[in-house]
Formats: C-alpha cells, sequence, structure tokens
C-alpha cells in the first residue's frame, strides 16, 4: 500500500517534470475513477463527459502546483469537485427539463437495468453535498476519512450525510418498486 | 437509453487525444517566439520614440503611443498566458524562462544600440538601466525553473531509493 503511494508518487512528479509516458499512465488510472464520480454526480451522459474533459483540462493544466504529490487522491477529487460544483450551478441558473427522465423513454432495458435507473433517481432525488459522500462512499469505496478530506468536512458530518441520504434513497427507491409493481 | 450503456466508461482515446493536445509544445512554442518578437519591437519603438533629438508633431506621439501600446499589449497577454495557465511543466517553464531572457537580453541590446546612437548620455543610461532590470527579473525566473526543476528531479530519486529499500 505504501509502495503503490510511493509509485504514485513518482508518477505525479514525473508528469510535472513533462514525461509523456507518466502522462498517459495518469489518464489510464485515474480515467475510470473520475468518470465513476462525475458520472455518480450528474446522472447524464453528455454533461458528465463535457464536465469529464474539463477535468483533464484543469488537471493538466494546474498539476505543476500540486507540491505534496503524496496527496494526489484528494486533489484530483477536488478538481473534480469544483468541475462538477460548476456544472450544477450552471443547470441551477439556467433550469431545463431533467434530461435523465427523458431518457426513461428511449429505450426498454430488461429488469435488472432498471433497478440501476431507480438508483440513478435515488441519487438525483439527494442534495449534491449528500449526493457527493454517498458517490464516493459508495461508488468509490473511499473510507469515512477519505471522503471527509476530499470534501473538507468532518467525519461527524459525512456520516451525517451518509444517514440522511441513505433515508432518502431508501424511500425514493421504495416509491419506485411500487410505481414498478402497479 | 438505459444505466448500462449511460454509466459505461467513455473510451480513453478521446482523454488521451485531450491531454496530449494540451500538452503539445507546438502552440506554447508560438507565443514565445511572438513574446520575443514583441519585446525587441516594444524596446526599438520605445527607445526610437524616446531618443528623437527634434521636437515630434503630435500625431506622430500618437502613433508611437498607440504603437507601444499594442506592443505592450502583445507582451502582457503572451506573459499572462505563459505564466498563468500555458506552463503545464517544469521543462515549459525553463523554455519560458530561456526565451523570457533572451527576449530581455536583444531588448536591451536594441534600446542601448538606439539610445547610444541617437540619444544623449542619460537616455543611454536609462535605456541601460531599465533593460538591465528586466533582464535581471527573467535571470531570476530562469533561476527559479532551473530550481523547479533540480528538486522534482531530487524527489524522484530519493522516492525511487526509499521504494528499492
Amino acid at each position: 500500500m505504501n509502495d503503490r503511494k510511493t509509485q504514485d508518487s513518482i508518477l505525479v512528479l514525473e508528469c510535472q517534470l513533462g514525461d509523456s509516458r507518466a502522462w498517459d499512465q495518469l489518464v489510464t488510472q485515474w480515467h475510470p475513477q473520475m468518470w465513476r464520480f462525475v458520472w455518480g454526480m450528474l446522472g447524464e451522459r453528455l454533461s458528465a463527459e463535457d464536465v469529464l474533459q474539463n477535468i483533464w483540462l484543469r488537471v493538466v493544466r494546474s498539476l505543476i502546483l500540486l507540491r505534496d504529490p503524496d496527496k494526489l487522491s484528494g486533489w484530483m477529487y477536488g478538481i473534480a469537485r469544483a468541475a462538477v460544483a460548476d456544472r450544477l450551478r450552471e443547470q441551477y441558473r439556467s433550469p431545463v427539463t431533467h434530461e435523465l427522465l427523458e431518457t426513461f423513454d428511449e429505450d426498454d432495458g430488461p429488469p435488472a437495468i432498471e433497478i440501476s435507473d431507480s438508483l440513478r433517481v435515488g441519487l438525483a432525488q439527494l442534495h449534491p453535498g449528500d449526493r457527493e459522500v454517498v458517490v464516493l462512499f459508495y461508488l468509490e469505496e473511499k473510507s469515512l476519512d477519505e471522503v471527509a478530506e476530499i470534501c473538507r468536512i468532518p467525519s461527524g458530518t459525512v456520516k451525517s450525510r451518509l444517514h440522511r441520504a441513505r433515508r432518502v434513497m431508501h424511500e425514493t427507491l421504495k416509491d419506485e418498486q411500487h410505481e414498478h409493481d402497479l | 437509453m438505459n444505466m448500462t450503456c449511460d454509466s459505461q466508461l467513455p473510451p480513453i482515446e478521446s482523454v488521451l487525444v485531450l491531454v496530449r493536445g494540451e500538452l503539445s509544445p507546438a502552440k506554447r512554442w508560438s507565443y514565445r517566439v511572438i513574446l520575443v518578437l514583441a519585446s525587441i519591437g516594444v524596446a526599438a519603438v520605445l527607445s526610437l520614440w524616446m531618443t528623437e533629438p527634434r521636437p515630434l508633431p503630435a500625431r506622430l506621439h500618437v502613433a508611437f503611443g498607440v504603437l507601444c501600446s499594442i506592443g505592450l499589449g502583445w507582451v502582457s497577454v503572451l506573459s499572462w498566458i505563459l505564466l498563468r495557465r500555458g506552463c503545464p511543466l517544469a521543462i515549459d517553464r525553463l523554455a519560458t524562462a530561456w526565451m523570457a531572457t533572451t527576449a530581455c537580453g536583444l531588448s536591451l541590446i536594441v534600446s542601448v544600440v538606439i539610445a547610444g546612437s541617437r540619444g544623449s548620455l542619460a537616455s543611454l543610461a536609462t535605456a541601460g538601466f531599465v533593460g538591465a532590470g528586466l533582464l535581471g527579473l527573467a535571470v531570476l525566473f530562469l533561476r527559479r525553473a532551473y530550481l523547479l526543476r533540480a528538486t522534482i528531479q531530487q524527489r524522484i530519486q530519493e522516492l525511487q531509493g526509499s521504494s528499492r529499500t
């Protein structure tokens, strides 16, 4: 684990130096994690892809400013959070019909996928602050302390947000299941 | 559309192309070359303007002022791009610092030559003083760029050493 962290630190420093192979490796390593976080937060493909590209542009332009390469994880999620927050602000400024609801009419997925769709609706019901904690804790499998560090909030606040999010999602999923049964 | 295809990981190639494009040095080299040319141009025009021995008509003062403003505008914008967002790598900082030093050195030579051949001793001293000051700043920037690269290389060596032991 410690060795992995050292390798990550070396990778960051090689990127800062200008090694193109190190950049390719950094992208390969972080692309899935960034996508899971962004998709979990936005729940809409086009928007998430756009934000993902924005994140990578920000990473390229500011990685040289990362003084402590040990903190790459928190730094990457910090950039992703900022990019997602910018997008959510834009969406709130010009509200449009929620695109994910439109997508339900486009295709009939198998039942197993409908449950996943319910999960997506459940995530969409959450406050962005709660959704972020759920995505990091459950989808990204970060520990409570890591989530607290990334979101810059105390661990107690992470716990209370998770508790509130679980309650909201439980109710949403229950309603979804009820509608599905009817 | 469903979640499986909606949440499917986008192809990494598009991100790699984006990142490689952003890291490509071609655009930054063109900025650096324009920066050097604009700096020399400003130094030449400013020296000619300030060392003109005869009184100039107002429209020529305006023309010199406009030319200097355009040149300084280019220098400011390109400096901002290169310093703020156009130097994502240590090697870029080094290249930019070298080009800035070159620009300041050439500007100093141009302004001193013009001031020496046309103006008084005072204008020569002013051109030399201002040029040397700017060159000093560029050298400082160059030193910092070398320091940054050396620090990163040293940290890599330290980490590689600790991972081996």
